[in-house]
């Protein structure tokens, strides 16, 4: 027989034998079309959700003046492709302590407040500005928020903000009141062509607006040094140190100019200084999900008994059939220990995120989601009907949830569809990493209301995994 | 409830069991005497396997009764009752990333052994087994005839009164085989009553006191080779001739 016909038929006894392996058949055919789906779900997510090629990012608004024009900037923020504002329209507004402490807790790098008596183009000394509470380490978000915020401010402003912000920037580059006076001219110019093309494209949106008045000349000829000091920049104030490393920081600077912003860095104290924010969402990230791979590896070790012949032994013995079971969940919890203790003394010495700054609060978290994880092992371990089922669908579920769950970006700078984004926010990855993220960047311990939600959530995926775990067993290992 | 045949370790009465409505043992009825060696001889899917499982309670649908030393048994309900039972099953059911010890100290622990006790156990297996001296080593260093004796020796730590083999010498080496014989001789001379499954005629014939020959889920001759020999008509025939004119010479696998 040559060499060909012995390669067919050989090809055609595996292609037999695959294609009456359902399992098989579903982890070639059916999870990769899944895997597809999700996470090109995620991806345009990331990157903006297929309209802008940039990502999200989310900013709280609470509009305490509530006039026709703070709506309408509201409206303009919510058009904006960068931005994904909240509360929804629909929602109860916030007020300004919540989202104060919605930044505190890490719920949201950015919230703006829009006080009473604001006006957008009003950029007088004693006008009331724009407020802004935002996490200083979360610089990507930042950015992406000084843009979209820039862009709608200036829209809504009609061209007012662009001249107010250029005489300041002229003359913090040394002009005199005088020079700045004489460049004026061919100022209002371009500002009345900005003005044309902004409502151009507003007639474009056809979206309803309310008219806006010319561009304020008295705005214009207002002192340069008063309206300097009237705005602040969230670019230019804290994170002053930061400009020199960042090559958009001067353009930050320049923008922000002319949105008239008091900036409210909100920072846990305890925060370690050489602590970043990617560190912080990487040792996360990475311990939730190779905690999950590990543990689920362990409980892989029922099925592989079960194949060897050892389960049968263990179960002729005088013991209870679920103290198997136990005993698997128990060898996983420790070896999660022992795995996530590692890796955080190694974490701690390769990017000093204070980890063992709250002993309790790190020891709780762990033990929830070695629990929460080792329940999902011994659920797959359970449920699959041999070690190569149960490994193929493990990688696919831990994968979906680790993407889902925010292990690897950011969820905050996602626009996930509204299913995804249930999903995701019911996800045991999720609440893992809101815990983990909660200590690690937010400093938060367990008496925060956050962390406690966060802990609950995990011991309740645990409880309905490993009931299912036990149902399963009992399905598949407990009957004759 | 008490056995009629007080003088028996193990009475099986009227056993059935059904895989999805095919009897796989259909109503077989034997006993154990303390000390014997007993064989259950036939083909494949005869039903010796289920047989062992239901005694093992391992399986727990089957119908009928069972008696240990006159009492009722039911050890798939009652784990108690299986302290008596030590299966050796035909895989070989050790872990090769342990030692030896470290294998009868698993098994030993789990029948409750432990302390002075379980060492004790541990050290008369390995001497059993002729494992003393590699103790120590991790079985998956172990030759397939050590391993062997090793999952013998882990069905016995705790010195059960009624042993079950599931055909234990599928694809054992004759040197190994030979020393598993010998092994169960000399436990069956301790006073360790034996139930054995297999298909090899000789086996049954070497080793047991009686035989019962299952054919399609039902015993259909049981006693001494000499007396099933007399009984079928083939007085000076071996096993294996009585065996055939028993069951039949066409293929038996179901």
């Amino acid at each position: 027989m040559n060499t060909l016909r012995c390669a067919w038929l050989l090809a055609k006894k595996d292609l037999r034998c695959y294609f009456r392996d359902r399992g098989a058949m579903a982890v070639g055919f059916l999870v990769p079309i899944a895997l597809v789906t999700v996470f090109g779900w995620i991806m345009t997510a990331i990157s903006g959700g297929g309209g802008g090629g940039m990502p999200q990012a989310t900013l709280y608004v609470v509009d305490e003046a509530a006039t026709d024009e703070t709506r309408a900037f509201v409206e303009r923020l919510r058009k904006s492709n960068m931005l994904k504002i909240e509360p929804k329209p629909t929602a109860k507004p916030l007020t300004r302590a919540d989202v104060e402490k919605k930044v505190a807790d890490g719920d949201t790098s950015h919230a703006l407040v829009i006080p009473s008596g604001f006006a957008i183009s009003n950029t007088a000394a004693d006008a009331p500005k724009l407020v802004m509470f935002r996490d200083p380490g979360r610089k990507m978000e930042q950015q992406i928020i000084q843009i979209g915020l820039f862009q709608s401010a200036l829209a809504e402003s009609n061209g007012t903000l662009w001249w107010n912000g250029l005489r300041k920037s002229l003359v913090e580059a040394g002009l005199t009141n005088e020079e700045v006076a004489q460049i004026q001219v061919p100022a209002n110019s371009m500002t009345d062509l900005i003005g044309q093309f902004l409502d151009t494209e507003k007639d474009k949106q056809t979206e309803p607006s309310d008219p806006k008045p010319t561009p304020d000349s008295d705005a214009a000829t207002k002192s340069p040094a008063t309206s300097a000091e009237s705005s602040n920049s969230t670019a230019s104030k804290s994170d002053t140190d930061n400009e020199n490393e960042d090559p958009m920081a001067g353009m930050m600077s320049f923008m922000l100019n002319m949105v008239p912003l008091d900036d409210k860095p909100i920072e846990p104290p305890s925060r370690p200084r050489r602590v970043t924010y990617q560190a912080a969402q990487s040792v996360a990230g990475m311990t939730v999900m190779s905690l999950l791979f590990a543990l689920t590896g362990c409980a892989s070790v029922l099925l592989a008994e079960r194949e060897k012949g050892t389960l049968r032994r263990l179960f002729a013995m005088s013991i209870p059939r679920e103290s198997v079971l136990f005993g698997k969940l128990l060898f996983a919890v420790i070896i999660g220990i022992i795995q996530v203790s590692i890796l955080f003394v190694y974490g701690e010495l390769m990017f000093k995120v204070g980890l063992f700054r709250d002993p309790l609060t790190l020891s709780v978290l762990v033990l929830s989601w070695v629990a929460a994880a080792s329940s999902f092992g011994m659920l797959i371990a359970s449920a699959a009907r041999s070690s190569t089922q149960g490994d193929g669908l493990a990688q696919v579920v831990i994968l979906v949830m680790a993407a889902l769950g925010g292990c690897w970006f950011p969820l905050q700078m996602m626009k996930l569809p509204v299913i995804l984004d249930i999903a995701s926010k019911s996800m045991m990855t999720y609440w893992a990493m809101s815990g983990f993220q909660g200590m690690l960047w937010n400093q938060l311990d367990l008496t925060n209301s956050k962390m406690q939600i966060a802990l609950a959530w995990q011991w309740g995926w645990a409880l309905v995994l490993m009931s299912l775990a036990i149902y399963f067993f009992r399905r598949n290992y407990c009957r004759d | 409830m008490t056995s009629m045949s007080d003088k028996a370790l193990l009475e099986v009465r009227s056993l059935a069991y059904d895989y999805n409505g095919k009897l796989a043992v259909d109503h077989i009825n034997f006993s154990i005497q303390p000390g014997e060696f007993f064989g259950l001889l036939g083909p494949n899917g005869a039903g010796k396997s289920t047989t062992i499982a239901c005694v093992s309670g391992l399986l727990s649908r089957f119908r009928g009764e069972m008696f240990f030393s006159g009492k009722s048994f039911s050890p798939a309900k009652n784990l108690s009752d299986r302290q008596h039972i030590g299966i050796v099953p035909q895989d070989l059911a050790i872990y090769e990333h342990l030692t030896a010890r470290e294998n009868l100290q698993t098994f030993g622990g789990l029948f409750g052994l432990s302390g002075k006790k379980l060492q004790q156990a541990i050290d008369r297996q390995l001497e059993i087994a002729g494992l003393t001296d590699r103790a120590k080593d991790l079985v998956k260093t172990y030759s397939g005839g050590m391993k062997r004796r090793l999952n013998l020796a882990c069905g016995l730590i705790h010195q059960p009164q009624l042993v079950l083999l599931d055909e234990p010498t599928v694809g054992v080496d004759p040197q190994s085989r030979n020393h598993l014989f010998e092994s169960l001789k000399q436990i069956q001379a301790e006073g360790t009553t034996i139930l054995y499954t297999t298909h090899y005629m000789e086996e049954a014939e070497r080793l047991c006191d009686r035989i019962g020959i299952m054919h399609g889920g039902k015993i259909i001759a049981i006693g001494s080779a000499k007396q099933l020999a007399i009984e079928s008509g083939l007085p000076n025939s071996n096993l294996e001739e009585v065996f055939l004119k028993l069951t039949g010479r066409s293929l038996q696998d179901s």
